[in-house]
């Protein structure tokens, strides 16, 4: 265990490196939310916009603010380094050693979390008091529910860019499309608006693919959207997925570092 | 008069310190501590129009500082400094189609394109016209013997190969003074030979003034009838470098081969003791001397050959390097 | 004159060796499309939310919406053409990348800035920007004569200036500071705010943007002009501020300059 406590401290270093960086990073996160929440303000005092997109107006304002940092929480962003370390042959170091890749990514990844956690988490339940006190229902209940599918959202998102990155086993120039898949992912997962508000088969979609289980299913979970029944079935597909990318991470690695060691790295 | 006339040049820089681990980089996100570097203290030298000078010194010396003040890169902490009239870190144009800098650790070449389009890119930028282009590249490209590899993207190219093609594309606009800035470094013998015979035969046609830092004393000796020595930001000598040994004070170095053991107390009377074996000893004792000792050893000892020869310039050099000694 | 003539030869050096470059690597250039796409996913998203509210915002109905939304897409095309040598630039300057330059008797910020375009980019912001735009033209009736044209022309124009003098700002940082991330990140959040109408915001919003930091003139100045909503004072602005903020950004980057010849090893 202390050399994940290890990877982990390391990760938490490399993340704060950099201090100008880091603090606008987190400033520049904030212009984004003024946009949207200024056009949903607009649009929710001139037009029936409620009827219109199916959310309150206090529940588009809380996803809206709550979204971003969700996104950044379960983001990824090693598959980059997963699919390096397959192409150059850095994975030869972790065969031979008693550790396991999977779990040292894993530990890496929660290990960068921790300096972004630490601004979110004050700045959310600042959020979330003040919506409190605007009348949305958010209870106890609420709020652990939250945090508990927030948590299962970051694996879940590991486990699918984790795949992701695997396929470097097989693509050789899978990398260079991280970043379109990072930007496509963000938007199927709710990270900028949540997608059922336009309805019908969109919002079936939604419902039944794994991206909205990392960002727009905690979400609504906390701004009231959803009803306890609904946030069951919520959580039901959201280990269900996180079961299938788990999965489908060991049968790739598998089969990956079979071929890998055929090739010969 | 010299074309380059440099006095009393100095330049400081400011860096932060790192401190290491987590408790280090929490401490710089708040504060961090200021140090100052000499580069270069206190140099004064003056260049010959179509001269050929060379700095040597050790990594870190303060030569390619130099390099960069006297081309207009940088800006000097103090002193004064005039190339071809023009004073360097005014950069003026006028100024900046005159000279010319080559980096051996950097490259000015579109690396996916054949170096013949930077080449054109170049005549572009320094407006020279068609004529003069195409006669100077095709007579470059014939000295550097380059002329097949015009229409290759120079990331196929070898390391000696587009280094000659960094040299052919600073000289697209025949600067009167070119400044070359390890221009050898990590590159092959062969390669190393052929750049060198190109730079001479330059030079010596074209009256170029040619100011080349190096830490290969190869290139310096092989191309450079003066060499200036830098060491922690100091000119310690400016000299021809076979003139060395001289100012260090002549003194030679005498192999003696023996036909039996000598104890190594016996030699110590005679000079420096450098080396001893069972076969002999070598001795480093002063040039005016070498005749009295010599004779009194084959008096004393059974010697059975001997050699007298001057101290490798190389070792001279580094006496400098360590600033044993330092030029009057 | 003369001097003109020759920068704007070098910018068609620039321009054909970019694209020769680019064409050396086919799969980068697909990559490049593919994300400038999915950035656009999230750029169209705010319109098709404002059609689907079907709500004006003050004189713009959502075709005009489209217009706007269309040259802020058309726009960051354009930025996104050069912008490679801004993000570039903190690294050249701590590799002493410079160097080379500067001894070159042309305008080192010229050099610097405009020496790679990156037509992976421009290409689908182009396409999509102008499709936008003429059809937002058609379907609001706006005026398509000579004079319309002419002036919609003109501050585009105009807006491609100040985008580069403005943008450039932030990246001049670099001479001072290692970590540039975080100033990229709030400069291309700044420039977001563009992808609504400045109508939308409130009226101080507006006029900071409009006045001090005249990011809304970029890409509002255009369509305001064709719907006759610029009286003259405005459009004297919209001319006089891309002059002014270009003065600003050339002798901020001689400043900046400074700082390298005399700091840097």
């Amino acid at each position: 265990m202390s050399s994940y406590r290890c990877v982990f401290l390391m990760g938490l270093e490399q993340a704060l490196e950099y201090r100008v960086s880091f603090f606008l990073s987190m400033l520049s996160a904030v212009f984004p939310i003024i946009i949207q929440t200024v056009m949903w303000n607009y649009l929710y005092s001139h037009s029936d916009a409620a009827a219109v997109f199916g959310y309150e107006h206090g529940q588009i304002l809380l996803y809206t603010l709550l979204a971003t940092i969700v996104s950044q929480l379960v983001g990824a962003g090693f598959e980059g380094e997963v699919n390096g370390d397959i192409k150059m042959g850095g994975l030869n170091k972790y065969l031979i050693r008693p550790m396991d890749y999977k779990w040292y990514q894993f530990f890496r990844f929660l290990g960068q979390k921790v300096p972004r956690f630490m601004v979110a988490a004050p700045v959310m339940t600042v959020i979330m008091a003040a919506a409190f006190w605007q009348g949305l229902p958010i209870s106890a209940g609420r709020v652990l529910s939250f945090l508990c599918s927030l948590m299962l959202g970051m694996v879940l998102n590991f486990s699918i860019f984790y795949c992701i990155g695997l396929l470097g086993f097989w693509l050789t120039e899978v990398d260079k499309l991280f970043g379109t898949v990072g930007i496509v992912l963000t938007v199927a997962s709710g990270g900028v608006f949540p997608l059922d508000i336009f309805g019908g088969l969109v919002e079936t979609l939604v419902n039944v693919l794994p991206f909205g289980y990392t960002t727009q299913f905690p979400v609504n979970i906390i701004n009231g959207r959803f009803g306890w029944e609904r946030i069951g079935i919520g959580f039901g597909f959201q280990l269900a997925w996180i079961l299938v990318f788990a999965c489908l991470g060991c049968y790739m690695w598998r089969r990956g570092v079979r071929r890998y060691a055929a090739v010969g790295g | 008069m010299g074309i380059i006339e440099v006095e009393h040049l100095k330049k400081e820089f400011s860096y932060y310190k790192k401190a290491t681990g987590i408790k280090g980089s929490l401490h710089n996100l708040f504060r961090r501590e200021t140090l100052t570097k000499e580069a270069v203290r206190d140099i004064s030298f003056s260049v010959e129009k179509g001269e050929m000078i060379g700095f040597l010194g050790p990594n870190g010396a303060g030569k390619t500082t130099t390099l960069k003040m006297l081309s207009g890169i940088l800006y000097p902490t103090g002193g004064r400094a005039e190339v071809d009239g023009f004073v360097p870190w005014e950069r003026k144009n006028e100024f900046k189609r005159r000279i010319s800098i080559v980096m051996g650790q950097k490259n000015q070449l579109w690396w996916d394109l054949p170096a013949s389009d930077s080449f054109y890119l170049n005549k572009c930028i320094f407006g020279v016209d068609d004529g003069t282009y195409r006669d100077v590249v095709t007579e470059l490209s014939e000295l550097l013997d380059v002329r097949d590899l015009m229409s290759v993207q120079v990331r196929r190219l070898s390391l000696g190969e587009r280094m000659k093609m960094e040299i052919l594309a600073a000289l697209i606009h025949q600067p009167d003074i070119l400044f070359l800035d390890e221009p050898t470094i990590g590159l092959d013998i062969l390669s190393q030979k052929k750049i060198r015979e190109f730079l001479k035969l330059y030079n010596q046609q074209k009256k170029t003034t040619v100011i080349i830092t190096s830490h290969y004393m190869a290139d310096i000796e092989a191309l450079c009838q003066r060499a200036v020595i830098i060491n922690q930001g100091q000119l310690v000598y400016d000299g021809r470098l076979g003139d060395i040994n001289r100012v260090l004070g002549e003194r030679r170095l005498l192999s003696v081969k023996t036909s039996s053991e000598v104890n190594p107390a016996q030699w110590e009377g005679f000079g420096t003791l450098r080396e001893t074996s069972a076969a002999g000893a070598v001795l480093e004792v002063p040039q005016e001397k070498v005749k009295a000792i010599l004779g009194a050893i084959l008096a004393g000892l059974p010697v059975e050959d001997f050699t007298v020869t001057e101290i490798p310039i190389e070792e001279s050099i580094a006496r400098f390097y360590q600033k044993e000694v330092v030029a009057p | 004159m003369r001097q003109i003539g020759r920068y704007c030869r070098l910018m068609g050096v620039f321009a054909k060796y970019s694209l020769m470059s680019a064409l050396e690597y086919r799969i980068n250039f697909i990559t490049g499309v593919t994300v400038e796409m999915g950035w656009m996913i999230i750029k169209l998203l705010y319109v098709a939310i404002i059609y689907k509210a079907g709500t004006s915002i003050g004189v713009l109905t959502p075709d005009h919406i489209l217009l706007f939304v269309g040259t802020y897409v058309f726009m960051t095309g354009v930025y996104m053409l050069y912008y490679g040598n801004f993000g570039s630039l903190p690294w050249m300057i701590q590799q002493g990348e410079l160097d080379l330059y500067i001894v070159k008797p042309v305008s080192l910020q010229f050099l610097v800035t405009l020496r790679r375009l990156e037509f992976a980019y421009l290409l689908p912001d182009f396409v999509v920007g102008v499709i936008m735009i003429v059809t937002g033209w058609r379907l609001a009736g706006l005026p398509s004569d000579v004079l319309s044209v002419a002036g919609f022309l003109f501050f585009l124009l105009c807006g491609c200036l100040l985008t580069y003098s403005i943008f450039l700002l932030p990246y001049l940082l670099g001479f001072w500071i290692i970590s540039l991330g975080g100033i990229a990140d709030i400069s291309n959040a700044l420039w977001d705010f563009n992808n609504m109408p400045s109508l939308i915001y409130e009226k101080w919003m507006r006029r900071i943007g409009t006045y001090v930091l005249p990011v809304f003139v970029i890409t509002n100045f255009p369509g305001l002009f064709l719907m006759g909503e610029l009286n003259v004072w405005a459009c004297v602005w919209g001319a006089a501020a891309p002059v002014l903020f270009f003065l600003l950004s050339r002798k901020l980057w001689k400043i900046s300059l400074k700082r390298y010849s005399s700091a840097s090893s």
